[in-house]
């Protein structure tokens, strides 16, 4: 029984890797996975010069319009789940943009342990079939939507679950302002936050020692916690951590106008307008860069550059 | 350590390698105990100390009420008793009595509210009550068989007893009267390797693949997220969570069996299909077996049981549901849900003592999907400890009206199927048609390592670890 029943499973394994090969339907069923996905899709080759690191707040930033440049920002971890991808994934980076909002979290370790395995990690690489895209159920669940016709490719359950990308203005949203400003009002622990930044700037001169040209920028929120003690001190840290004297930054001249969904996750338009906004800045910043001095292991002389919204 | 890590892995490849290493009979359960050491104290090293105090308590008391001044067991007995309960009762429901006796910024509120929670006490402190007990009723041996008279052996067993690593922190709860007349040399010859595949099979599948993917979907169940969901998302998403709660704690019990197992030891089934259930009472002897029947046999027997009057009865199921319930967490919400499934007891012993209904599909199915529906939204209770939270909960079930997202019940479905077809197959398995099927029981097999290997969810913390 127990001989049969492993012949069995490398039978439905070969099976399902020849499916695979065929017929590779990608599937995203939660919303974890799709931080995972995501990761294992840049670890596998998928990676570009240019590197955004974030939260779920850069996770809205519309990619199709900033070709080019890779996403590793994931919904429910920090911008320490990102770097330590890239400072596994051995790549050169060109660029790294690090989102500043949330400094709250440090790294999830279970997901980093998980994409950056020494032994997962050559054998996902080598067989496509066993990456988490390619999930038997996740298929034949997103064969059947497709089949039935409920939706297009790519959007999946934790999009749909977290109800409309639209901007709102009903009870769950007051519920949730209510909840984000509650914590924006929080004064972070010193200690814990001069530890994180520590942490960052180990980070951040390593990626320069490599070379990469690190510009930090911020995701806009609900105008009512823009400017609430928790953000605030977060800049007043990343100011003295990264002054803007030798740093480049992307800065939002204000948080108001923008809409969201829950008082900090960009509603879809708004983060196709925000995503403009980076996208201008972006470019600005790196056709200065030969311009720019920059010294290997320590921070570069930069001013701060940010260029007005356009809409 | 979590059952699926790598480091668990690798800790019982070396275990299991010396255990039944030549030569080293006599060392099999030193063996055991220093793996089981190193597996609780892999995360949090200072919480050993806790598990060892439980053990040393255990050791003394009942080697007192054995071999100790004969006048005075029932002293060493209730002593026993007593301190396992006061390590419970401190380390478990300080932050409870905190909460609900002071202020929590009172400096004695702050305190109480500040004790850790060691993994797995719920579960030691019971073991350690049953070996006090069993030793001091004699109901089931004689002391002199299981107690050794040497002080040393005794301890080693006691240790070995409350300390062995498959049940230690989650269960299931195994009684001294059934696991100490198993502890003797061990040989590999003996393993019966196809049960433990299946056991572990199984288990791994129910935990990894269902549960830990299940619980990536219910998560949207948490406060606040809940509030922005239509009312067939919340219905679904509750179900679900009933399979998922299954599946972790099944699963769970399953792997720690199949892994006893391998070291030669049985544990008793912790779960027997309890969805199947048509009433209230069938499914406590069906779901968590191990505590229900410690309830039955240490505490609802002790207040009198059934014999004292239908009253009296009625106020023992109570009392044992509402203790049942707390067992659970540190949280008033766990006792409301004992409470519930008390009065569920209740209400359907005192209608069973005056209608019969016979006994058929219908009637089964009609019987069987309201204790379902009511265990399930019973749940609710485990998922959100905060009794606002539920509230909030059911108001937007009723208030969210609408339909829900096609995916969202699709992959729920798609999850719980598994769950669904073992407890059909457990009906079924009797029938001659189903002789066929047994036959190519590999095939299931094969499924689930397949599905193991290539389908499992992000791993996370079984449930009951927090009991």
């Amino acid at each position: 029984m127990i001989r049969k029943s492993l012949l069995t499973a490398f039978i439905l394994l070969l099976l399902h890797a020849l499916v695979v090969y065929i017929y590779p339907v990608s599937s995203t069923q939660y919303s974890s996975q799709e931080n995972t996905i995501k990761a294992q899709q840049f670890i596998y080759g998928g990676a570009h010069k240019d590197i955004i690191i974030g939260s779920s707040l850069s996770n809205r930033l519309v990619m199709d319009s900033l070709r080019g440049i890779s996403n590793l920002s994931f919904s429910g971890n920090s911008i320490f789940d990102g770097l330590s991808i890239l400072n596994h994934s051995g790549l050169t980076p060109r660029t790294v943009f690090i989102e500043t909002n949330i400094m709250s979290r440090g790294e999830n370790v279970g997901f980093t342990s998980y994409v950056n395995s020494p032994i997962l990690n050559p054998i996902k690489r080598a067989i496509p079939s066993l990456r988490d895209e390619f999930q038997p159920i996740g298929m034949v669940g997103e064969f059947i939507i497709r089949t039935l016709g409920k939706r297009p490719a790519g959007t999946h359950v934790a999009q749909q679950a977290k109800a409309s990308e639209e901007p709102r203005d009903d009870a769950f949203f007051k519920t949730m302002l209510a909840l984000q400003a509650e914590d924006y009002n929080e004064v972070p622990d010193t200690l814990i936050l001069q530890a994180r930044f520590e942490h960052l700037a180990r980070e951040v001169h390593r990626l320069e020692a490599k070379g990469a040209r690190i510009i930090f920028f911020e995701m806009p929120v609900n105008e009512t916690v823009c400017d609430l003690p928790e953000p605030q001190m977060i800049r007043t840290f990343y100011r003295k951590y990264f002054p803007e004297n030798k740093y480049a930054y992307i800065r939002v001249p204000g948080c108001a106008g923008y809409q969201t969904t829950d008082g900090a996750h960009l509603a879809d338009n708004e983060a196709a307008r925000f995503t403009r906004f980076f996208k201008t800045n972006a470019d600005a910043l790196l056709t200065t860069r030969k311009q720019l001095p920059v010294r290997s292991g320590t921070p570069s002389s930069r001013q701060t550059e940010s260029l007005p919204e356009k809409n | 350590m979590l059952f699926n890590s790598f480091a668990f892995v690798v800790l019982l490849l070396i275990t299991f390698a010396l255990y039944y290493a030549p030569r080293m009979s006599r060392l099999q359960v030193p063996v055991l105990i220093i793996s089981s050491m190193i597996f609780y104290a892999y995360n949090q090293p200072v919480l050993l100390l806790l598990l060892l105090l439980s053990i040393a308590i255990n050791i003394f008391t009942s080697y007192a009420v054995t071999y100790g001044n004969p006048n005075f067991r029932k002293v060493y007995a209730i002593l026993g008793v007593v301190l396992n309960l006061s390590i419970l009762l401190f380390f478990k429901y300080s932050p409870l009595f905190g909460k609900t006796l002071f202020q929590e910024t009172s400096s004695i509120g702050e305190f109480l509210i500040s004790i850790p929670l060691p993994i797995g006490i719920s579960f030691f402190t019971f073991q350690g009550i049953s070996l006090v007990v069993d030793v001091f009723k004699e109901n089931y041996f004689t002391d002199h068989e299981v107690i050794p008279s040497s002080f040393r052996q005794h301890a080693m067993r006691t240790a070995f007893f409350i300390g062995f690593f498959p049940g230690l922190v989650a269960g299931p709860i195994v009684k001294a009267h059934d696991f100490l007349p198993q502890i003797k040399v061990k040989h590999f010859k003996d393993i019966d390797w196809e049960r433990c595949f299946r056991l572990l099979v199984m288990g791994y599948f129910l935990k990894m693949v269902i549960a830990d993917n299940l619980k990536e979907f219910t998560f949207w169940i948490t406060y606040p997220y809940f509030e922005g969901l239509k009312t067939a998302s919340l219905v679904a998403l509750l179900f679900g969570y009933s399979f998922q709660i299954f599946a972790d704690f099944a699963g769970y019990s399953l792997i720690a069996i199949g892994l006893a197992k391998l070291f030669g030891y049985n544990f008793k089934d912790n779960f027997n299909f309890p969805y199947i259930s048509l009433s209230f009472k069938e499914f406590w002897k069906r779901w968590h077996i191990s505590l229900s029947s410690f309830l039955m046999e240490y505490l609802y027997f002790p207040l009198g049981g059934n014999r004292k009057g239908k009253v009296r009865t009625y106020i023992n199921l109570m009392v044992t549901m509402i203790l049942g319930g707390l067992w659970h967490g540190a949280a008033w919400s766990y006792a409301v849900w004992g409470t519930f499934h008390g009065i569920a007891l209740a209400v359907e012993r005192f209608i069973t003592d005056r209608v019969k209904l016979n006994a058929n599909l219908v009637v089964n199915t009609i019987k069987g999907a309201m204790v379902f529906c009511f265990v399930t939204l019973a749940w609710l209770l485990f998922k959100l400890p905060e009794f606002s939270h539920v509230i909030k909960y059911f108001k937007a079930m009723s208030v969210n009206e609408g339909l829900l997202s096609g995916s969202l019940l699709l992959y729920i479905m798609l999850y719980s199927l598994p769950v669904v077809l073992y407890h059909v197959n457990y009906l079924v398995r009797e029938r001659m048609a189903y002789e066929p099927v047994r036959r190519m029981e590999y095939i299931p097999y094969g499924l689930m390592l397949f599905l193991i290997v290539t389908n499992s969810g992000p791993a996370g913390a079984f449930i009951y670890f927090q009991f």
